[in-house]
This record gives structure tokens, C-alpha cells and sequence, in this order.
């Protein structure tokens, strides 16, 4: 199965920035929760986290021309759950898959994404992030593969924590 | 930085081309600019969609007036939110895209999406929509924040490949040393600027660190 959680990693040096200490446990802690924050914001406005990909793709009612039927997502969900809208498309009906959304820090760099997994996340997962069933367009939310990364707004802000990081080092405030 | 050189509105785009280096006191070299101007565009796109979807115009100055009540009501019974954040079948904002230029990129929509994107931004000045704008016109710019991150970007990436060259670390030994040595690295940069390079960067950070050279940033130089 695909990693349903990704390594963020500065550079092969990550791991010798933490040793060093230049990226301490509250630091990787800040970035942890960051990064969980940003994911979050993202999907809130239907806009994938993941660069390049732009906008998530309309739920099904809105793929069809002319008037879509009641049997089509998010009609098909709005008896039980009222407030689901056409849009955003934010990967959310009653917030259990988004809130399995986590981080851990590690000795390679912080670990994003299903830390642990439940048997209905790693349906869905596969189904959003890894376009595997054939019924839902892919939505990607975590970088998961070689040559993908997070959205450029999310990593300057990555910097920015850094950043403080280092200028507290630079004051002699370790 | 990022000034608007142009906009243009007709059938097939609604843009603005930005110029990236023209206002730059350090020279980027040629072979960065197409990666910079990428990854500024890419930052550009990503900043208008999240302030957009909050039904704000991310251009200084711009606001988004309120949707009118009945139209704001009929969203809302097509379970759509009742907010101007410029979005009903959303085929508009799927056509948001850019075009790296010599200067630095064009941004807006391409395509069939153009004209009811000219209603929005009303270059021409005879839409006779509330004027929402998500691009910026030639004399405006991107709000602050997005105007700050495009900086960042830039000198990040100038700074992306440097390497220190170890045997002139190893032979400063003050602050005056070492400022000299950074300026002639960072030539155009100024002091704030290099600082916020390297605390951006673990890699360079790292270097300084390895001949304790950290300490010294926060000297006179």
C-alpha cells in the first residue's frame, strides 16, 4: 500500500540539524502542528496542499451537465447531513477522516499524515489521495511520492519557524 | 518587485504579467530566473485561490462587495455558500493559471473562463458587475503578506545553492570578518536580508555552526 504519511525533510541534513539541535523537539513540535494547521486551511477551501495540483475536483453533482439528481454526492448526504455543501470540496462529512490527520516527531524528520490507520481511512485514503477507486476523481492531500512536495505557502512558512529557530540560536538563547 | 508591467482582458485571457527582477538591487542570475519565477508563480496562484475562498481580494486596496441578498439566498439554495468568493460552477477558478515570462510570469485565466473574469476584474472599465478584483491592475499590487512571501522566495532561492567555502569560514575569527565575507556572497543583499537567508536555510546554518560562527550574525558588521 502507498505510505499514507510523508517525511519532511529540509535536506539530507535534517538529520544532523536535529543532533545539532538546531532543530529541537519544540521546534519539530511547532512545525508538526503547522503543518497539520496549513493541511487543514487547505482543504477547508477545497484546494489541495500538494504543489501543482491546484483545486480538488467537483463533487459528482457537480461533474454532470444540467440538473444533477438527488441520488449524486453531496445530495445524496444532505438528509443525514444537512450542512454538506456542493462547495468546498474539503474531504469532510463528519470530520473523523480529517481529524486522523497527524504528525510524530522522528530522529529523520517529522511524520505527517495517518500515523494510525483505521480500516475506513485507509479506504478513503486510498481513494482521495491515490485515485484507486474508480468512482471518486483523485484528490491528493499528502506529498506521498517521489518528486512531490507541499504547496510552496505552507513550506515558507516551514522557513518561518525555522527561522526563529536559528535567529533564537544566533542570540545565544538555546 | 513584482510589479504589474501589463494586464490584458479579452476573449481568450484576463492577466497580469509581473516583473520580478526589473526593481532588484542584486543581480539573479539568468539560469534562476525561470525556476524563480515558477515557484513565484506557483506561490502567487496558491495565495489568490486561499484569498479568494475567503471572499477577499488578495490585490492592495480591493475589496469583494457583498453578494446581493437574493443572489447570495439562491446560492445558498444550491448549497452553495452565500459569499462573493467567486464561485458557482467553479470552471473560473479551475482556470486560474500562469505562464512564465522573461521578466517573471503572467497570471489569471486563460481560456473560456476569460470574459467572466474580466467581469470580475473589469480592466477595460465597462463591466457593470461589482468590481471584484483577483488580480492586480498596472499601478497596483498584491496585499502585503503575499507581497512579503514573494520576497522570501526570491532570496531563498538565490541563496539555494550556496556553499560556503570551508577554508574561508575556518579563517574569520570576529563579526567584521564574517560580514565581509557574507556581503560579497550575498552582494545587494541588505544585513536583515542575509540574516533571514541563512535562519532560513538549516543547510547554511549548519555551515556557519560548524566554526562557530553563528554567534557573529548577531555582531556589528
Amino acid at each position: 500500500m502507498a505510505k499514507a504519511k510523508v517525511t519532511l525533510e529540509f535536506n539530507s541534513k535534517l538529520e544532523e540539524s536535529i543532533k545539532s539541535g538546531i532543530i529541537d523537539q519544540a521546534t519539530g513540535n511547532t512545525l508538526g502542528q503547522t503543518l497539520v494547521k496549513l493541511e487543514g486551511e487547505f482543504l477547508d477551501k477545497g484546494i489541495s496542499p500538494v504543489k501543482g495540483e491546484g483545486r480538488f475536483e467537483a463533487y459528482a453533482a457537480q461533474r454532470v451537465s444540467g440538473k444533477p439528481k438527488r441520488s449524486l454526492y453531496p445530495y445524496s448526504v444532505q438528509n443525514k447531513f444537512p450542512s454538506k455543501q456542493l462547495r468546498p470540496v474539503n474531504l469532510s462529512l463528519n470530520g473523523k477522516f480529517r481529524s486522523n490527520i497527524t504528525f510524530r516527531v522522528t530522529k529523520d524528520g517529522i511524520e505527517f499524515g495517518h500515523i494510525n490507520m483505521d480500516d475506513k481511512t485507509k479506504e478513503l485514503f486510498e481513494a482521495h489521495n491515490e485515485g484507486k477507486n474508480k468512482n471518486v476523481p483523485q484528490r491528493k492531500y499528502l506529498p506521498n511520492k517521489r518528486g512531490e512536495e507541499f504547496v510552496v505557502t505552507i513550506m515558507n512558512e516551514i522557513k518561518d519557524i525555522v527561522s526563529k529557530r536559528i535567529k533564537n540560536i544566533i542570540k545565544g538563547n538555546r | 518587485m513584482a510589479e504589474v508591467k501589463k494586464t490584458t482582458a479579452n476573449r481568450n485571457r484576463t492577466t497580469s504579467e509581473i516583473d520580478l527582477y526589473s526593481d532588484l538591487k542584486s543581480d539573479v542570475p539568468d539560469d534562476l530566473k525561470e525556476e524563480i519565477s515558477k515557484e513565484v508563480a506557483e506561490y502567487v496562484k496558491e495565495q489568490i485561490l486561499l484569498t479568494v475562498a475567503e471572499a477577499r481580494s488578495p490585490v492592495e486596496g480591493e475589496s469583494f462587495p457583498r453578494l446581493s441578498k437574493s443572489y447570495a439566498a439562491y446560492k445558498e439554495s444550491q448549497s452553495l455558500p452565500g459569499k462573493p468568493n467567486l464561485e458557482f460552477t467553479g470552471r473560473m477558478l479551475n482556470a486560474l493559471d500562469y505562464k512564465v515570462t522573461d521578466d517573471g510570469f503572467e497570471i489569471g485565466i486563460f481560456g473560456s473562463e476569460a470574459e467572466k473574469a474580466e467581469g470580475h476584474n473589469n480592466f477595460n472599465g465597462d463591466s457593470e458587475l461589482p468590481q471584484r478584483r483577483f488580480i492586480p491592475d498596472t499601478g497596483q499590487d498584491f496585499k502585503s503578506g503575499i507581497r512579503s512571501g514573494i520576497n522570501k522566495i526570491i532570496q531563498d532561492k538565490v541563496a539555494e545553492g550556496t556553499r560556503f567555502r570551508r577554508f574561508e569560514l575556518a579563517q574569520i575569527t570576529d563579526a567584521g570578518e564574517l560580514w565581509d565575507f557574507l556581503r560579497e556572497e550575498f552582494d545587494g543583499f541588505r544585513k536583515s536580508e542575509i540574516i533571514g537567508v541563512i535562519s532560513r536555510s538549516p543547510d547554511l546554518a549548519m555551515q556557519l555552526s560548524e566554526f562557530n560562527l553563528l554567534r557573529f550574525l548577531d555582531g556589528e558588521g
